[in-house]
């Protein structure tokens, strides 16, 4: 077995844990709370309910991506956090969305779940850049927190019960904080916990100050018309995942679009948000359907996404409608499209590919 | 004497099967490999006394908890330096903090070597160990360290002298066989590592770009671990786990160790793929056939408990016979010599890495700030300490552990 984040996550966690005791002794705590994590990703995956780490959605019964560790008391959460060390191990872009869910199952069922993460970290890579008077084999690539991660967290915030936060895993003692003002409030003692909230988000909107989701996406489009030259969205998505990549187990494509979904549906506010499969056809989506993918099933389901593909589109164009059903089957990280496809979101735009209306 | 349990005695626990499928009480495997004192009618059931160091090492590679904290406390997982090798990289070291944690300036602050965990945990190597069985049966949960931490506290003893090893019975029993391989790895003065830094995509080789996997464990021989046994760091008649390397100031070695042999000449690594049982030998044949397409170990071995390489295989196995855990050797692939110079070096950087770990903190700031001629009030990062292992020689810093 190699060295994961996840070990040593989860013993980030149980070192925090020991703060939490330490000091919640020290304000003259008898009861305390546990920490419930596990050994084996398993029994991550099992039910909160049932003695686990992950939730479902409450009203299509979907579950959501399983947590790393749970602060409880008494059987109920007091906070529930995942954590990665992505942005030291070369996770630079988008990978970082396939989380998104797993904070949100908390959020969504009105808990507080924390996703932890470096803000900034060094990724050491082959591709990295040399260090004027080190080593030339110490080469380093700057990676980033995705901003767009910290954005669908706090209109997560904003739209749920509960609490979707972003921290760096290095503001333990924030973590910690947290951590004992909630429990107090769960006492009702008195506690600081809204100030501690408040400093949580405000800490995250600074980190998204003047940030624009997806502003060099070839995906987003801006302006969605249908047939009838009527405006039906300011914010969707066309995705590029075609049948395989959902199926294949070597592809496993389902998490990042899971991830990306999701995170789209909460940025785009009060806007209709539509995920157009620009690769897949209605038996597509059928045969996904019956299979019962688990992350297709879930937007599906989702009352906040739109589904639509390649069938539902009208094209001015046919020559264009060609050359995007050309390449269907292709493998597009092997033989990249850019070209096609930023046209393709010219056309959405100009409103020569529209939505059919039904 | 290993047992041979009845029908319902095995029905009860975490079994393996040997080479002539006998079912083997796992509980009495370890038992028969390390030396323990049983006690008898404990209230948490199954309980061993062992010595500090076979807990240490058990916990490094097992992932046992010690019960410091009701959490618990485990030392896998704690030093790690880099992600992958670096001859799989380009000669790039993948660097990822672990073993030297960093804040959020990215500056190092601190490291998990021994005066920093004995300040939290000051009884480390000065007690033996009380080791509790704990079977986790299917559908139960394994967060069972804080019950028991509060039923050892309820027995008015103290729960940080205790480990639990947790045995699942309805999954595999890798970690555990990870251990007896370092028990019993048939030779002397190998550095045992089962959190293996190898690669998983990507590699170009002989024209043809491969996925690499992760072995399980590791051996390596080497012949800066000279210098080591030179210094009385470390005895050479046993094998090592490196995760001991940052305590080496303080590791409690058996008194009746001998510290200078003959000295290791040659680089050597022996790599090994676990599995619980032969149901997964084609996996584990899968998983050696890419470790021996990149002609990097001199030895490439299974430990499946039944089963032994037959004539067939090109691949050596360690495996069960009756009481015995065996080696069968039969791999004679080729070694790439340029893989082994550079992999030499790769390997006396994380040496060193992990020995400076055992340095104060305070002490290491000091002396890298000042090699690489920055401020010591200011701090230091990533790349100032792996270039300053690159750049200074194995002795220079052992003498920093003496500071």
């Amino acid at each position: 077995m190699a060295y994961t984040s996840d070990l040593r996550l989860k013993n980030v966690l149980k070192d925090i844990h020991l703060y939490v005791v330490k000091e919640l002794g020290n304000q003259g705590f008898n009861e305390l709370p546990s920490l419930r994590v596990f050994d084996e990703s398993q029994e991550d995956a099992k039910l909160f309910s049932e003695g686990g780490l992950t939730f479902k959605d409450p009203k299509i019964n979907y579950k959501y991506g399983s947590n790393d560790g749970a602060w409880v008391y008494k059987g109920s959460p007091i906070l529930i956090v995942e954590g990665t060390f992505g942005t030291e191990r070369g996770q630079f872009g988008d990978g970082q969305l396939n989380r998104f869910s797993h904070s949100l199952g908390a959020c969504v069922n009105g808990h507080t779940g924390v996703t932890i993460i470096p803000f900034k970290g060094e990724s050491y890579s082959k591709t990295g850049k040399t260090i004027a008077g080190m080593d030339t084999s110490i080469r380093i690539k700057y990676a980033t927190v995705h901003k767009g991660f910290i954005k669908g967290a706090l209109n997560s915030t904003k739209k749920h019960r509960g609490n979707f936060f972003v921290m760096d895993v290095y503001s333990s003692n924030l973590l910690v904080n947290l951590i004992i003002e909630k429990f107090k409030a769960v006492l009702k003692r008195r506690n600081n916990l809204e100030d501690i909230e408040k400093l949580i988000i405000k800490q995250m909107e600074k980190e998204v100050y003047n940030y624009e989701y997806a502003s060099r996406s070839k995906g987003i489009i801006g302006n969605l018309y249908n047939n009838n030259n009527y405006l039906i969205s300011n914010f969707s998505r066309a995705y590029t995942q075609n049948f395989e990549a959902l199926t294949d187990s070597s592809k496993r494509d389902g998490h990042g679009l899971l991830g990306k979904c999701l995170i789209e549906s909460y940025l785009s506010e009060e806007e209709n948000y539509y995920a157009i499969f620009l690769r897949m056809s209605k038996k597509d989506l059928q045969n996904l359907s019956q299979r019962q993918q688990k992350e297709f099933s879930f937007i599906n389901n989702s009352k906040y996404i739109n589904i639509c593909c390649f069938d539902d589109l009208e094209f001015n164009d046919k020559k264009l409608k060609k050359r995007l059903e050309d390449i269907r089957k292709i493998n597009l990280f092997r033989h990249r499209k850019n070209e096609l496809l930023r046209e393709i979101q010219e056309s959405f735009n100009e409103g020569s590919i529209t939505l059919k209306s039904h | 004497m290993l047992l041979r349990n009845t029908f319902w005695q095995t029905l009860l626990m975490p079994y393996i099967k040997d080479i002539n499928s006998t079912r083997i009480n796992l509980i009495e495997l370890i038992k028969k490999n390390i030396e323990h004192k049983v006690i008898d009618n404990h209230f948490l059931g199954d309980v061993i006394e062992i010595s500090p160091k076979d807990a240490f090492e058990m916990s490094a590679v097992i992932g046992s908890n010690y019960l410091f904290n009701p959490a618990g406390y485990t030392m896998k997982g704690r030093n790690e330096t880099f992600i992958h090798r670096t001859i799989f990289q380009n000669g790039a070291y993948t660097y990822s903090p672990g073993l030297f944690e960093r804040d959020l300036e990215m500056k190092i602050v601190s490291c998990n070597g021994v005066h920093s965990v004995k300040r939290k945990y000051p009884n480390l190597f000065k007690v033996n160990i009380k080791l509790v069985f704990k079977i986790i049966k299917r559908g139960e949960s394994s967060n069972v360290e804080e019950k028991i931490y509060e039923e050892i506290i309820n027995n008015k003893e103290d729960p940080s002298s205790y480990m639990i090893i947790k045995l699942f019975d309805s999954a595999g029993f890798e970690p555990v066989l990870e251990y007896l391989s370092f028990k019993n790895f048939n030779k002397n003065s190998y550095l045992f590592e089962n959190q293996v830094p190898f690669f998983q995509q990507n590699f170009e080789y002989k024209n043809k770009r491969v996925s690499g996997g992760i072995p399980d464990v590791c051996f390596i021989r080497t012949p800066e671990l000279n210098e080591l046994y030179k210094c009385k760091l470390a005895p050479a008649n046993e094998n090592i786990i490196i995760n001991s390397l940052p305590f080496l100031s303080e590791f409690p070695f058996s008194k009746d160790t001998d510290h200078i042999t003959s000295s290791i000449e040659d680089f050597e690594v022996v790599l090994g793929e676990v599995k619980s049982s032969s149901s997964s030998l084609k996996q584990a044949r899968l998983q050696m056939d890419k470790y021996s397409f990149v002609e990097f170990a001199s030895d490439i071995f299974s430990f499946i408990p039944d089963y032994r390489s037959n004539n067939k295989d090109i691949y050596s196995s360690m495996f069960i016979e009756g009481d015995n855990i065996k080696y069968k050797n039969k791999y004679s692939g080729v070694v790439n010599p340029d893989f082994t110079r550079k992999d030499r070096v790769y390997t006396e950087t994380t040496i060193k890495m992990n020995l400076l770990a055992g340095a104060r903190f305070e002490v290491i700031n000091e002396v890298i700030c000042c090699f690489q001629k920055i401020s010591s009030k200011e701090g230091f990062y990533s790349y100032h300490l792996i270039d300053f292992c690159l750049r200074n020689p194995l002795e220079e810093i052992i003498t920093i552990l003496d500071q």
